[in-house]
């Protein structure tokens, strides 16, 4: 059955200017953007927004996971997500 | 022989065979023609001499020997401490820096000059060992000197691609793009990479904007403040002054500007910008990248909160949130007045 709703994506990032622009091309693609400022807030977004189908992640962020975890987290346990 | 004028020697064989030396002389005095002789065996004669250089010979046959057996053994001591220099020489040369000779300079010359060879083998392997450990910084600095550039970058890139998208005309794009820039510059080439002081970069923000003016009181602590929060909030100054400059306190020449922050033991940060003598203030006159910045994306910097209010004395901002980097204990406890410009 095809998607009605818009794909939900989260824009992990710490910098908040590299983030803002982020932001602004997943809305200028036709996305609905979520934000997170690091990894550990990521999955909290994740765990209360099932609507999210796309991370979309920074690398190298302060916090207990870098981007790459967070990557592997993500895969474990929302397979769906890409 | 019978003529002969002058005395002499001869050696001669005799009628019975025998080898002998006979010495003559001529009679000095008549009857002349007479000369006396006598001889003697020359193996009598020589038996004694050759006896002697029998014994000498074998005297220096005997002393060679002895010579001989005396440096062997002499060698035989002298050897192992040299073989164990020029194996652990060569054992160092083929890359086992631990091998070391372990002889006693108290022993004996060759054990000194391998005491001497540990000692140099020693030093050599603490250079080695420092010129390691200097290159790994190195390598770490560079390292981290590319990374920052790179994200340095990044930022520059996005602060201009979002000043491109938001801001209403090219010439305050423009403003705020070469702000932005002098700030990263200012965290590239600021002596410590990792922190600065809040005073330093409220000051250095608002320079160029109120320089010579005692319009505008900053006071606060000094505090240190993380990088990337210091180009978050001089690109927030900056933003503030532009504003009142065109449109607020600055705008008019009994305006003033006071700018307060206080830091919290746990590092909480609150910064306030207060203006008042300005024109009447309406809300909605500053949209677009403005707001963007101050509202949304510099209060992120500081993982809190920040707004826009349109008090009746005049515009105030106020900055809530954290500052990063406790490392050092950072509140002084002297409030520092300064004044800016």
């Amino acid at each position: 059955m095809p998607r009605t709703t818009p794909i939900v994506v989260l824009v992990v990032e710490d910098e908040p200017f590299v983030r803002m622009d982020a932001v602004d091309i997943v809305e200028e693609a036709g996305f609905i953007a979520a934000e997170a400022t690091n990894a550990d807030e990521a999955m909290r977004i994740l765990e209360t927004n099932p609507d999210i189908r796309i991370v979309f992640t920074d690398i190298d962020m302060p916090g207990s996971m870098d981007g790459i975890k967070l990557a592997f987290a993500v895969c474990d346990r929302w397979p769906p997500s890409s | 022989l019978v003529n002969a004028e002058k005395e002499g020697v001869h050696e001669v064989v005799s009628q019975d065979g025998t080898v002998r030396i006979i010495g003559f002389s001529p009679a000095k005095s008549p009857p002349t023609g007479l000369y006396i002789s006598t001889g003697l065996s020359k193996d009598e004669a020589f038996a004694a001499i050759n006896r002697q250089t029998y014994v000498g010979a074998i005297s220096i046959g005997l002393g060679i020997c002895l010579a001989l057996v005396a440096a062997w053994l002499a060698g035989g001591l002298i050897r192992p401490p040299l073989d164990r220099i020029a194996s652990v020489i060569s054992d160092w040369r083929s890359g086992g820096g631990r091998a070391r000779t372990g002889l006693d300079s108290e022993k004996g010359d060759v054990e000194a000059v391998g005491a001497a060879l540990d000692d140099l083998l020693d030093e050599l392997a603490r250079r080695a060992e420092a010129t390691v450990y200097a290159e790994r910084q190195r390598d770490l600095l560079m390292h981290e000197l590319a990374h920052r550039m790179k994200n340095t970058l990044a930022i520059v890139q996005s602060i201009v691609s979002q000043t491109m998208k938001h801001s209403s005309d090219m010439d305050s794009a423009a403003e705020r793009i070469s702000s932005a820039l002098s700030s990263a510059q200012d965290i590239l080439t600021e002596t410590s990479w990792s922190a600065a002081d809040v005073v330093h970069v409220v000051e250095s923000a608002l320079h160029p904007h109120v320089d010579g003016s005692e319009r505008v009181k900053a006071l606060g602590p000094h505090a240190e403040i993380s990088a990337q929060q210091a180009l978050g909030l001089s690109l927030a100054l900056h933003e503030l002054a532009t504003n009142a400059i065109k449109y607020g306190a600055l705008s008019v020449p009994d305006g003033r500007i006071d700018i307060e922050w206080l830091v919290g033991s746990d590092r909480t940060f609150r910064f306030e910008w207060r203006e008042s003598g300005g024109p009447a203030v309406v809300p909605g006159d500053r949209k677009g990248f403005g707001s963007r910045l101050t509202e949304r994306i510099v209060p992120s910097y500081f993982g809190g909160q920040a707004g826009v209010h349109f008090d009746p004395t005049g515009l105030r901002y106020l900055l809530e949130g954290v500052l990063e980097h406790a490392n050092n204990s950072a509140v002084s406890p002297a409030t520092k007045l300064t004044n800016v410009g």
